[in-house]
């Protein structure tokens, strides 16, 4: 039971961590519809940047990764995509491709291609043992730090002016630009916030396994299932698929040890499955008709 | 800046207006109409003759579109708005409701109304007084403030479309075919609330392929086709019309006969 508990609580941090990168994917996808593939990048040159400044300082760390990755995000927007405005989208998918390629080649430039370092910082090694189960304070961490960023997200759709602007242009692009709402800032706030997605998504991956590495690109992709079986473009089904995953992922590795590295393939076959079973995904809703 | 025409009367003036698609060829030329101040307008015309084009010259809608202005000028109350972004000409006072409705089908209809008021100054006073003014012309939406907008009747999101462009507090609303697919009883209701929203001062611009309802209500009329105003006059002298009567009382065309078909179901 005891070691139900933790495993279940280790799937949930990284769920947390797969939910976040998928809240990333998603913002872009709904305010541009452009599936950045360049996303797992900024995550893990925020990972880098925050592991160098560690020494420094955690907290100067993560302000120079915010800093450099909203401004790295806005930068891309506007002077990437938004002149690849009304292309084919397989030119747009290129374009994010080659960012990816790119911001990869910079990494193993600056950092070289070993691992380097951790970012957990104050998070430390530590556990905090509840009754029999001990939680590593990373866990702890990134399960509460994670919480507090969904609710500001929430609240921040819920309750500004811009929240709004952006769910309407998500759900109709020409009626939301009938009522005024300014495109260019609709964009720039949505790549921003995926930006400090990916910050907040580059600091946990690279404590949690408690290395900063180029596989982190491989891992942050791990998030397309979790998008997959959420429902594509559902901002609730980003949480909901990636907390899935992150739990299959701990508890296959936990019960499903003696096979091998099979729980790799879970997410995936929870994937197909759910294409077979509900192709929109959990949350994704089909259009409500109009007549 | 826009230059400021003196010599321009208030209301809407397009004048000369050519307009074509980069994926064809142009859809108007010297397209040229006046909105005055205070009236309601109509601009009607068979299927693709360019009046959704229009609109979205005027709205700066067409660059979603990949439409291109290539000459001609468009001015709002004196002002030019030709080539202006859309979110620019919604802050000049110019509403569209788009064809076919496209309310946010995922958003509530109190959101949906709210998004009109993105625009507006924060400290705007007259948002609430608004918001409750839309909802006193509109009951049925009152009753469907928490509900999302995708499961409306197709009435009540013509009628949320124009609550929401309505939030945006324009002196000009620009609506289009907002009669497409509706029952008469709602096509009655539209009409008139319509003119409500013109009795209480804002112009309107009516695109129509109903000409009956559109001469109706409206003081003066357009008709539009293959990219030309074919011919303008006062509404009651248009409805009157033989050449109307042709294409659209009488002719083969399909708008005509539904056109005529309304106006039998309706008793007019
Ligand atoms: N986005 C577009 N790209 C290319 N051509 C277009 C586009 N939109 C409209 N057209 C063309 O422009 C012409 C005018 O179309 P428009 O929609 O303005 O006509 P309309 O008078 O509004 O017709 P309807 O009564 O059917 O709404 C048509 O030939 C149409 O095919
Ligand atoms: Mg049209």
């Amino acid at each position: 039971m005891d070691n139900f508990l933790q495993l279940t609580f280790q799937g949930m941090a990284l769920g947390c961590v797969y939910a976040l990168i998928g809240l990333g994917f998603v913002m872009v996808f709904k305010s541009s519809g452009v599936f950045n593939f360049a996303h797992p990048v900024f995550v893990m040159i925020s990972a880098y940047i925050v592991a160098a400044l560690v020494p420094h300082g955690f907290g100067w760390g993560v302000l120079v990764a915010l800093v450099c990755m909203a401004a790295l995000a806005i930068v891309c927007e506007k002077i990437i995509l938004r002149r690849l405005a009304g292309r084919s989208l397989y030119v747009v998918i290129m374009a994010t491709l080659g960012l990816s390629v790119m911001g990869q080649a910079v990494v193993a430039m600056a950092w070289g291609v070993n691992p380097r370092g951790s970012t957990e910082g104050p998070m430390g090694r530590g556990v905090l043992r509840v009754g029999g189960v001990a939680l590593p304070w990373t866990g702890v961490w990134i399960i509460t730090v994670s919480l507090v960023l969904l609710a500001v997200l929430y609240l921040f759709f819920q309750r500004t002016r811009y929240g709004l602007a952006l769910r309407a242009a998500a759900d109709h692009h020409e009626a939301a630009l009938a009522q005024g709402i300014n495109m260019r800032w609709v964009q720039t706030i949505s790549w921003g916030i995926a930006g400090v997605l990916a910050v907040a998504a580059g600091v946990f991956l690279g404590a949690f396994p408690r290395r900063v590495s180029p596989d982190m690109v491989d891992t942050a992709l791990g998030a397309l299932p979790a998008l997959v079986i959420g429902g594509f473009g559902s901002l609730a089904g980003a949480v909901v698929g990636g907390m899935s995953v992150g739990l299959l992922l701990v508890l296959g590795s936990g019960y499903l040890a003696e096979y091998g590295g099979v729980h790799v393939v879970l997410p995936y076959v929870a994937m197909l499955l759910v294409l077979t079973l509900r192709p929109s995904g959990l949350f994704g809703h089909h259009e409500a008709e109009r007549i | 800046m826009p230059e400021k025409d003196v010599s321009a009367a208030a209301g809407l003036a397009v004048d000369g207006l050519t307009v074509g698609y980069r994926t064809g060829g142009l859809v108007l030329s010297e397209v040229s109409l006046t909105v005055p101040a205070g009236q309601i307008v109509a601009l009607v015309g068979p299927n693709g003759a360019g009046k959704t084009s229009l609109l979205r010259a005027v709205s700066g809608l067409l660059k979603a579109h990949q439409g291109v202005i290539h000459k001609g000028r468009v001015t709002l109350d004196g002002d030019a708005i030709t080539g202006a972004d859309a979110s620019a000409v919604v802050r000049r006072g110019l509403a569209q409701v788009l064809e076919g409705r496209q309310v946010f089908p995922n958003l509530t209809v109190r959101e949906n109304l709210l998004t009109g008021a993105h625009t507006l100054r924060r400290d705007d006073s007259r948002r609430h007084a608004t918001f409750e003014e839309i909802l006193d012309l509109f009951g049925v939406l009152r009753q469907r403030l928490g509900q999302r907008a995708g499961f409306l009747s197709g009435g009540e999101q013509q009628m949320l479309a124009i609550g929401r462009a309505l939030m945006t507090q324009p002196r000009l609303l620009v609506l289009d075919e907002p009669s497409l697919g509706l029952a008469p009883r709602i096509v009655e209701e539209i009409s008139r609330v319509v003119q409500a929203i013109n009795a209480k001062g804002t112009t309107v611009l009516l695109v129509e392929q109903n000409a009956l309802l559109a001469f109706r209500i409206a003081e003066y009329g357009y008709v539009l086709e293959g990219g030309r105003v074919m011919f303008g006059g006062p509404a009651a002298e248009l409805a009157g019309d033989e050449r109307v009567a042709h294409y659209y009382l009488g002719g083969q065309d399909m708008s005509g006969r539904r056109a005529r078909r309304t106006a039998e179901r309706t008793g007019r």
